[in-house]
């Protein structure tokens, strides 16, 4: 067992090295893609006992985990989870484990896990979470590889990882199935371009593009997006509302996620550039649930299905 | 010249107005045009025309107003005060106004529809009071008044820093940072704002006469029959109340207060209502012209770079520049009237402490929260699981605290001012510009690396402050007014490239915030050795300590070489504080907590003094640590700003009982 340990960790070690390089934007392509399977491979060849308590340091791999029927044993700020998740539900069973900057470091030793699973902007924490179990760093806005294509290819290597290949691979099937009945479902409707938007306050919003889940989604079932403006890494652009105005075209439907702090809403109801928006005018404007912006698969699905029943009920 | 107000020229105005005008018609000149010729044509979404009509004509406006009410409140204040440093800034209004917004803001969001210019108001009243009862009884001398306002001003901003680290919004904390910003969507920020200043700046028309003879002396004022107390309260409510409308509108704005009044005597303004006037025309100008310079300096950013942060950063400097140039009526502590300082307690009291500190350490190492978050004592708990995430800190916090009670004991005895630190004399914050020099200009740092800047950095601050602290003798309020004009400096500027979203700016704020979090044994075992190591010659030179605290003469008389142990005793105090803002922010206050304790456990003389402080210094950074480990838990607050909440009021409750020190000390 010792052994296995020291070697997980060296190899852990060169992989902190590379996508922390690749957090940067520098380093090579797809490089903790391959990793992810190696590691699989090794842990495999092992006959290392598959990890059953899992700590994640993102929304995005717990929301896949509840989907495959492991839920983690503690994920960061699961305070927050209804705020910006909200579905899948979390099970109480989960332990709060503190910010994701500032994890609590006892909170996750004391839930004894056997793997921590962890995207590029957390791996400042890689060298000490590695004393209390073996590590993933899942290659999910990695500023390398797509959100969508990323999650699939992740959710697959977490089926192998845990043993749960079938339960992956019919996950995966279904997020499919869904995607093709929607793609099928807007080739026969002429539904309107959508700009895609989370207010930060009652003057910037972020306008998803380019990188984001959003968008992957949009791109694979045929939605088009408004927005064509320069976004980050993450997918998403901030901007004043008057960018928006700028950007703004007659048939564009404005969607906005939750969440929302209290005193914007009025704010908004009170600003001519924001009332005034075409969108905003002819009533082409939605005020839409959470959904995790930075997740994988069920964040996908949630995604689209709250904007295809809103599209269905305004514009079939 | 001291004959009236022909001699104004107002040419700096001029020139001020005419660069804000230049700099408003290369942004929107083409705007302007175009809408002319057009007409304005209804109906259409013209988006060039709708950012003209309802963004860049609002933020024009909104900086005019708030310039103007900025100006008038802070030549209100230096006239009812007779204090040419006073100013919304300077006396922590508008950072009282901002505090009580954040507070509701996070906790009553419902409330702020209603009522954000009546929670500005309160939280603006709230800080005046203190400063004021703080002030009460000094005589409200204008350097310690300015000196009282500043701290609360800072104090206020980390409490709101503290709640919003609190309550993280998935990366959009920062945006909190970014007050004071002057960007608009509408004119409803202008429409509020006109009318209240319209009624304020009625209101104080009716008491020019009444206060323009108050001004010339409080004799003259009584014989209209109100008395000069009565006109004073309303002249600085007035104040108060301009600065908290503009601090509801669009957040802090620093400094406009304190600069315009000065300009415009400066210009040669002498009657009070042209004094008023002038002020309120040249803060206008000046807020114009500063978010002028800022949107065409910061291009596409200009939405996020907040105008506020930026008059704060020119502000600061321009504070450390006048504060050596002003004149001030404060009582003289000369170097060489030492303090007398009898030893009243002994050994008895360090081993109590010692006692003291042991059972502190014990319990923030064994007694946590536990997995189901409920209170644990872990005496048997693994090191795997526990011990091997407190040990470490704890540590740390005990290193950092035995630094910073050795550089406060240091600089106290070689200022001979009591009221002397690392924190108060701005050297932690020199420490943290070398920090944050680092994180931007070195790519991939370590500890070591910060470590290196915070030196220079300290260093730096601290040969600046003792060659003006030799100049004035050490003047104690003078040297902490440079501090914490630094410190409003480092606070301003954070601000500024917090609000840029860069993510080197997140890595300075966690600094800045002073965690122990994810420190190494190592680092920690490093630190306490090195604050250990550091004592032990301050132990064995104590009797230099206490030989240079009779001044230069005594002391060489008594074989003591003054220069060589002075640079000797700097160069230590620099790689103390250096240190310890590595391992726990700037905040803390504990360099100016622990040799107080010490002190009023009866000890003076340099030797023991400094043993109980360190060890007093050391356990209250490892009780805030340890409160901000299990208060929240799973959640985590830091040390540094934990314990500048404790600190801060302590250093404020100081001040107000310093004069009668001072007065005993002297007699």
């Amino acid at each position: 067992m010792l052994p296995d340990h020291q070697m997980l960790f060296a190899e852990s070690g060169t992989k902190s090295h590379l996508s922390r390089r690749g957090f940067l934007g520098l380093g090579a392509m797809g490089v903790t893609a391959s990793l992810l399977s190696s590691f699989t491979t090794a842990h495999a060849e092992k006959g290392e006992k598959t990890p059953r308590r899992i700590v994640c340091l993102d929304y995005g791999s717990a929301t896949t985990l509840i989907e495959l029927g492991l839920p983690p044993v503690g994920v960061i700020a699961a305070q927050r989870w209804n705020y910006w998740v909200r579905e899948p539900k979390l099970p109480n069973s989960v332990a709060d484990i503190g910010q994701d900057l500032v994890i609590n470091l006892e909170a996750v030793s004391r839930l004894k896990p056997d793997l921590i699973l962890m995207t590029p902007y957390t791996t400042s924490h890689q060298p000490v979470l590695e004393k209390i179990a073996p590590i993933e760093v899942i290659p999910l806005f990695d500023g390398q590889s797509q959100p969508l294509p990323a999650s699939r290819e992740i959710t697959k290597n977490l089926g192998v990882l845990l043993g749960m290949e079938t339960e992956a691979e019919n996950y995966l099937k279904s997020f499919e199935t869904k995607l093709v009945a929607a793609r099928d479902l807007i080739a026969k409707r002429n539904y309107p371009s959508l700009t895609l938007l989370n207010f930060m306050d009652a003057r910037h919003a972020r306008v998803y593009g380019a990188n984001s889940l959003y968008q992957n989604v949009m791109d694979e079932v045929g939605l088009i997006n408004a927005w064509r403006g320069e976004t980050n890494y993450w997918g998403f652009q901030t901007v004043g509302l008057e960018r928006l105005a700028s950007e703004a075209t007659e048939n564009t439907e404005l969607v906005v996620f939750e969440p929302l702090m209290d005193d914007i809403k009025p704010t908004l109801e009170r600003s001519p550039l924001w009332k005034y928006l075409p969108s905003v005018q002819n009533d082409r404007f939605v005020m839409l649930p959470p959904v995790m912006m930075f997740g994988m698969l069920p964040s996908a699905e949630r995604f689209l299905s709250l904007i295809l029943s809103h599209l269905e009920s305004h514009y079939s | 010249m001291s004959e009236t107000q022909r001699n104004y020229n107002p040419v700096l105005f001029f020139i001020i107005t005419g660069v804000a005008l230049l700099l408003s018609w290369l942004l929107m000149g083409q705007d302007l045009q175009d809408i002319l010729t057009n007409g304005g044509n209804k109906g259409e979404y013209n988006v060039q025309q709708m950012l003209f009509l309802f963004s860049a004509l609002p933020r024009l406006s909104v900086a005019i107003l708030s310039g103007l009410a900025l100006g008038f409140s802070g030549a209100i204040l230096q006239l009812a005060l007779r204090n040419p440093l006073a100013s919304p800034t300077t006396m922590g209004v508008s950072a009282g106004a901002y505090l009580a917004l954040v507070i509701a803001g996070l906790f009553f969001p419902a409330t702020l529809v209603y009522g954000r210019e009546v929670i500005a108001l309160v939280g603006a009243g709230v800080a005046a009071a203190l400063v004021f009862g703080l002030m009460a009884r000094r005589d409200f001398s204008p350097i310690s008044l300015v000196l009282t306002g500043l701290i609360v001003s800072l104090y206020f901003g980390a409490l709101a820093s503290l709640l919003v680290l609190l309550n993280d919004r998935y990366l959009a904390s920062l945006f909190i940072w970014g007050a004071g910003s002057l960007s608009q969507q509408s004119w409803d920020v202008a429409n509020v704002l006109w009318p209240q200043l319209l009624v304020l700046f009625g209101l104080s028309m009716i008491m020019v006469r009444p206060f323009s003879l108050l001004v010339l002396g409080d004799g003259s004022a009584s014989s209209l029959g109100v008395s000069p107390g009565m006109i004073r309260f309303f002249a600085v409510s007035i104040a108060i109340a301009m600065a908290a409308f503009v601090t509801s509108a669009v957040g802090v704005i620093g400094f406009i207060g304190l600069v315009a009044p000065m300009i415009a005597r400066l210009c040669g303004a002498r009657k009070v209502l042209s004094q008023l006037i002038w002020s309120a025309l040249i803060g206008a100008a000046l807020l114009w012209m500063t978010d002028a310079v800022i949107q065409i300096l910061a291009g596409r950013l200009r939405e996020f770079v907040p105008t506020g942060a930026v008059t704060a950063l020119l502000g600061s400097p321009l504070l450390l520049f006048l504060i050596p140039r002003m004149k001030f009526e404060t009582v003289v502590q000369t170097n060489e009237a030492p303090l007398v300082w009898r030893q009243t307690a002994g050994l008895k009291v360090l081993f109590v402490m010692l006692a003291i500190s042991i059972c502190i350490v014990i319990v923030a190492v064994t007694f946590g929260r536990d997995t189901d978050f409920g209170w644990a004592f872990d005496l048997s708990g693994s090191w795997k699981d526990v011990y091997q995430w407190r040990v470490p800190r704890v540590i740390a916090a005990f290193g950092a605290g035995i630094m910073l009670a050795l550089a406060g004991m240091i600089l106290q005895r070689l200022t001979g001012n009591i009221m002397a630190s690392p924190e108060v004399l701005g050297i932690n914050a020199g420490a943290m510009m070398g920090i944050g020099v680092c994180i931007y200009l070195v790519v991939g740092v370590g500890p070591e690396t910060l470590a290196i800047g915070a030196l220079l950095g300290a260093s730096i601050v601290l040969a600046a402050l003792f060659a003006f602290g030799k100049k004035s003798g050490f003047q104690p309020e003078r040297m902490i007014l440079i501090g914490v004009a630094l410190g409003a400096l480092i606070d301003a500027l954070i601000g500024a490239l917090a609000a840029t979203g860069d993510l080197r700016s997140v890595h300075l704020l966690r600094i800045m915030a002073g965690s122990t979090y994810g420190v190494s044994l190592e680092a920690a075992c490093g630190a306490f050795l090195l604050g250990c190591t550091l004592m032990l010659p301050l132990l064995f030179g104590a009797r230099a300590l206490d030989v240079l605290n009779f001044g230069e003469k005594v002391s060489l008389s008594l074989g003591v070489n003054v220069r060589r142990s002075r640079f000797v005793l700097f160069a230590m105090a620099s790689c103390l504080t250096a240190g310890a803002t590595v391992l726990v922010g700037p905040l803390s206050f504990v360099g100016l907590m622990a040799p107080h304790i010490a002190r009023a456990l009866g000890l003076h003389q340099a030797r023991l003094q400094m043993a109980v402080a360190c060890l007093a210094g050391g356990s209250l950074m490892v009780v805030a640590d340890w409160i901000g480990r299990v208060s929240d838990y799973p959640y985590e607050m830091p040390a540094g700003l934990l314990s500048a909440l404790v600190g801060t009021p302590l250093l404020l409750i100081l001040m107000s009982r310093q004069n009668a020190f001072a007065r005993s000390s002297n007699a």
